[in-house]
């Protein structure tokens, strides 16, 4: 459902992508343990999940792609961008799939979009060092995907409960 | 949070479960670690990297650069190239499953693979 002014959309649609940007690097400055280095924790899913609430999975892709490109061109490598690529856009899939589901919540959408993540970038990694051993890193990194991806819903909802009237407001569209 | 979002986090630490059963089955079943020589991607010769074993060197030419590839006593190395940055001759030996050098510029790398259990990570 596209209605909402052109530019509406796209001026949301930059402030997303600034955030998501901004999440990018927080998280690269957490000392999280990845099994290699340009992976990420999938903190700027929260960004990615509110564009999929607020605009859809079209933009949100968008978004994705402008933020991935930025965050590997700024501070990362070609490395980090296959793996924050693969991550981002299978989790915005997942959760673009999950969400209309009437059992779920943005937390179950959450944590299957961080699963997905954590799964894409274990899979780029497999496929760039041919080391078919690395898919036992999941044994550990999905348990952890569950935390993050249910502290991604925890602020994703937080910050939908305060932006959803401004939103609609800006877009002139009910947002659901 | 709904029914649903439970299900979706006990699939979750199933799949946790599956992969991490699949790791532990695997462990010893490639007991020989083996060096993987790869030309643009594509794999160009497998020798088995056995401790103990005599020198050997291998000559890769690829995009007009000439490599000279070491295997001794369980580890491998590129002893020396002629492409412009040395990336690959600086990563020195390597041994341990996963370990990889590799050569941007004449799209040669050397993969040791199999071995069975090792350390994944060593913090200094």
């Amino acid at each position: 459902m596209r209605r909402g002014s052109g530019v509406r959309r796209v001026a949301l649609c930059g402030l997303i992508a600034a955030v998501a940007f901004a999440l990018s690097f927080l998280e690269s400055l957490i000392p999280f343990p990845m099994p290699l280095p340009g992976m990420k924790l999938g903190l700027a899913n929260i960004a990615t999940l509110f564009a999929v609430y607020a605009l859809g999975a079209g933009e949100a892709a968008l978004m994705v792609l402008t933020r991935c490109l930025l965050s590997a061109l700024l501070f990362g490598g070609p490395t980090q961008l296959a793996f924050s690529l693969a991550g981002g856009m299978l989790a915005l899939a997942v959760m673009e799939l999950l969400r209309r589901l009437p059992g779920l919540s943005a937390y179950g959408v959450s944590v299957a979009g961080a699963a997905a993540h954590n799964i894409a970038q274990v899979a780029v990694a497999a496929f760039t060092l041919s080391t078919p051993a690395i898919w036992g890193y999941l044994a550990w990194l999905l348990p952890v995907s569950v935390v993050t991806g249910w502290a991604v819903a925890l602020v994703y909802l937080f910050a939908w409960q305060r932006l959803r009237a401004p939103v609609r407001r800006m877009l002139g569209t009910p947002a659901d | 949070m709904r029914r649903g979002d439970y299900l979706v986090m006990a699939i979750v630490l199933a799949l946790a479960l599956a992969f991490g059963l699949g790791a532990f089955l695997s462990i010893g079943e490639d007991a020989e670690k083996t060096l993987v020589i790869r030309v643009n991607g594509e794999e160009q010769q497998r020798l088995l990297l056995l401790p103990g074993a005599p020198m050997e060197q291998i000559v890769v030419e690829s995009q007009g650069f000439h490599l000279t590839i070491e295997l001794q006593d369980g580890q491998a190395r590129v002893a020396q190239a002629d492409c412009p940055d040395g990336v690959c001759v600086h990563a020195g030996w390597i041994s341990r499953p996963g370990a990889v050098a590799v050569c941007v510029p004449a799209r040669v790398s050397i993969a040791v693979e199999g071995g069975g259990p090792a350390p994944d990570v060593v913090l200094q």
